[in-house]
């Protein structure tokens, strides 16, 4: 039953996680579990006990499925490779080529902080669901694991591209030594730390307040409001009627104005107060060819990533941003799949990258992600699309208007029609901003996407990122003489940006795509 | 049917031919029916699709349209059995569905030759690239180093006829899945072994 690599180190040995794990697993599943024991007991109140006794079943055969899994989970680094293997009846042997990790991340709730240990996800460029969850390894373990992985990953690299270029065999021997002796010696490699940024608290707050986040807390406020309501059976029609009657409409203007007022500034409370718990603490730190963040108030994230595993950068500066000298940075690597299944992790270490910072540091910042980058944002070649995007833009915001107050003038007859007398400026407005803003560049090995009418996102990738590319044209590009040109990179999403560069002049983006083919192959 | 323009035109330098051609893709510059005589792969022509493909797309359409238009015979005859022959709404109903009828029998006929027209593909050191589409055309280029894995695909109909589909998987996102449908199926095999062959230790990510 044992496989192959199992036997091929058996003097490396296994390692377990934690035994204050078991309190963590119990802990997950009761999270899990929480509506359902809600009800359960709620049920119980009113003298059903089946419902109670058969969520109690479930719960326990689950609950030792994890804790089986729990005590059998062992883990080990062997020959450039992570081992994890669990189970008794169903055993399961996963192997992670070293060399294959993106990243690994950490998380720490308030509990763990105070237990000093921390969950540990590992991740590769396959698949939706980290490669492997440790839970829980104690802080001086995770450092062990984090350097081993990423010297032996380094050195497997390096190892590979000299080999390739069969430059010098003495020096890749030396690699190739020392990555196999550097488990199981105890092999400690201090690479310097060195800080690239570190947020403030006002920096945090600034960032709050030109943003919206608090709006995430409308829904649960509601619902948490709804559901108060229920438990304590406030009657809403009394408090109604309580409400003096026959108030003039001034008051009534009055009031609604305060009650805008006061929902704005709660929004803006909240959207400091979600940017400052999240964010508290904020490091970006380089350490060799890895980059490490840490962050947060009560739940810490600590995520490294491999310059190398980056795949796309997003610059992205919104109204409110532009007018403070704020940006932000998104960033995306392989591995940690879609937008539905975003762990805290994955979330700090590519939504929000760099959660904010002022406009002059950016280009420091960016230069520093990757070996040879030169940022000089507006010296850039940024080459227009097609001289004739903008009066197709144009008249698609005429039509779209005409449209719009053909339907309003019909449901609303006959003065919904003027909606058009206000629409029509506005999507003129959009339609100029819009093709104002869209620009491609490439410069060196970037290539670059700008565009956004309100919020301005910078984009690019490398040429040896990209993974496919696609030249697309609708008959309507046809008739326009246009293309669209699509760089599909790894993992595309948390940027919130993607290359697709519509209205490119045809023989531009045919150019474009011939090129960029070319410069690929790498 | 109309004919497709089938001149075979000899392209040695094909991109920059291509960038001035007026139309993204043309058909002129297809090999014809490369599929069938053991073509070399990488030889930076444009090899059309296995023109059987043709023929089971329209079997496969046939099937389906002949559904359909059952389906509409058995309402229309409802509809004229309660109305009357040459009631209004017969009438209307009627030309409805001679109208939407000889549309299917178009997409479910012509449509296939169409698209076998401005289908193509292409493969050359720096990669895969394929066209396609009638109304909206598109082409796509996979670079060799980034191909994670190949399917090739046969289902009954395709096996009848020697068909397969080849699918090519990158690490990207969008275009994670790259399809290329109507190849003959010794075609497809060699495509799949010329594009996972040489790429030794990149991990195209």
């Amino acid at each position: 039953m044992a496989s192959e690599s199992e036997n091929t180190f058996p003097e490396v040995p296994w390692q377990r996680v934690r035994p204050i794990s078991l309190v963590f697993v119990i802990i997950a599943k009761l999270r899990q579990w929480i509506i359902p024991i809600v009800v359960g007991l709620f049920s119980a109140q009113q003298g059903s006990y089946l419902v109670i006794g058969l969520g109690v079943l479930a719960f326990a055969i689950l609950l030792t499925v994890s804790l089986i899994r729990f005590f059998t989970l062992q883990f080990r680094l062997a020959g450039g490779e992570l081992q994890v293997r669990e189970g008794i009846i169903f055993r399961s042997n996963r192997t992670v080529p070293v060399n294959r990790i993106q990243n690994i991340d950490l998380v720490q709730n308030v509990l763990h902080r105070i237990f000093r240990v921390a969950e540990v996800r590992i991740e590769t460029a396959s698949g939706k669901e980290p490669e492997a969850v440790l839970q829980v390894l104690s802080l001086a373990d995770v450092e062990e694991l984090r350097s081993r992985v990423f010297v032996q990953a380094a050195a497997s690299a390096v190892g590979g591209a000299v080999n390739a270029n069969l430059e010098s065999e003495a020096l890749s021997d030396t690699i190739g030594r020392d990555s196999d002796s550097s488990f199981g010696s105890g092999h400690q490699l201090d690479k310097p730390r060195q800080a690239l940024l570190a947020l403030s608290l006002k920096q945090l707050a600034l960032a709050g307040l030109a943003s919206d986040r608090g709006l995430l807390l409308v829904p649960i406020a509601l619902g948490g409001m709804y559901e108060f309501g229920r438990l304590l059976k406030i009657d809403g029609d009394a408090i109604l009627q309580r409400v003096p009657q026959g108030l003039s409409s001034q008051y009534m203007v009055i009031a609604l104005l305060v009650g805008l007022v006061v929902a704005y500034v709660l929004l803006k409370v909240f959207s400091v107060a979600w940017y400052v718990i999240r964010f508290y603490g904020y490091q970006l730190q380089a350490m060799g060819d890895d980059l490490r963040i840490e962050c947060g108030l009560f739940t810490r994230v600590s995520a490294t990533i491999p310059k190398q595993c980056i795949q796309f950068i997003s610059i992205h500066r919104s109204w409110l941003g532009r007018k403070l000298a704020l940006a932000s940075i998104r960033i995306e690597t392989a591995g940690g799949g879609g937008k539905e299944n975003e762990n805290a992790s994955q979330s700090v270490a590519r939504r929000w990258f760099v959660p904010v910072i002022w406009e002059h540091q950016v280009v420091a910042l960016i230069e520093q992600l990757r070996p040879g980058i030169q940022w000089t944002e507006s010296q850039f070649d940024w080459r227009p699309l097609s001289p004739r995007a903008g009066t197709r833009l144009r008249r698609f915001a005429v039509i779209a208007t005409g449209v719009l107050t053909l339907v309003a003038g019909f449901v609303w007859r006959p003065w919904g029609a003027a909606l058009g007398l206000v629409l029509l400026p506005a999507l003129l407005w959009v339609a100029w901003r819009a093709a104002k803003s869209m620009r491609y560049a490439r410069v060196g090995s970037l290539v670059l996407y700008r565009s956004g009418v309100m919020t301005r996102k910078v984009s690019f990738t490398f040429n040896d990122k990209i993974q496919t590319l696609r030249l697309s044209q609708s008959p309507f590009d046809r008739r326009w003489k246009m293309a669209t040109l699509t760089v599909d990179t790894a993992a595309a999403g948390p940027a919130e940006h993607r290359i697709e560069v519509k209205y490119m002049d045809v023989e531009v983006a045919r150019h474009e795509f011939a090129d960029l083919k070319r410069v690929s192959i790498v | 049917m109309p004919d497709p323009k089938s001149t075979i035109a000899s392209h040695g330098d094909y991109p920059q031919e291509q960038l001035a051609a007026p139309e993204l893709i043309d058909a002129e510059v297809i090999e014809e029916g490369a599929g069938r005589n053991q073509p070399e792969i990488a030889s930076e022509k444009f090899h059309s699709l296995d023109p059987n493909w043709v023929t089971t797309e329209r079997i496969a359409g046939w099937i389906f349209t002949s559904v359909l238009l059952v389906a509409g015979l058995i309402g229309l005859s409802i509809v004229m059995f309660s109305f009357g022959l040459l009631h209004v709404v017969s009438i209307i109903c009627s030309i409805a569905f001679l109208l939407i009828a000889a549309g299917l029998v178009w997409l479910t006929h012509v449509m296939p030759q169409k698209e076998f027209n401005h289908a193509s593909w292409c493969l050359t050191d720096s990669g895969l690239e394929i066209r396609r589409g009638v109304w909206w055309r598109s082409q796509i280029s996979v670079p060799l180093a980034r191909v994670q894995h190949t399917d090739v695909h046969q289902g009954p109909l395709q096996r009848r006829y020697g068909l397969a589909k080849l699918t090519v998987h990158t690490a990207g996102t969008e275009n994670s899945a790259v399809e290329l449908t109507g190849l003959n199926f010794a075609a497809a095999q060699r495509l799949r072994d010329a594009l996972i062959e040489n790429r030794g230790g990149i991990d195209g990510v």
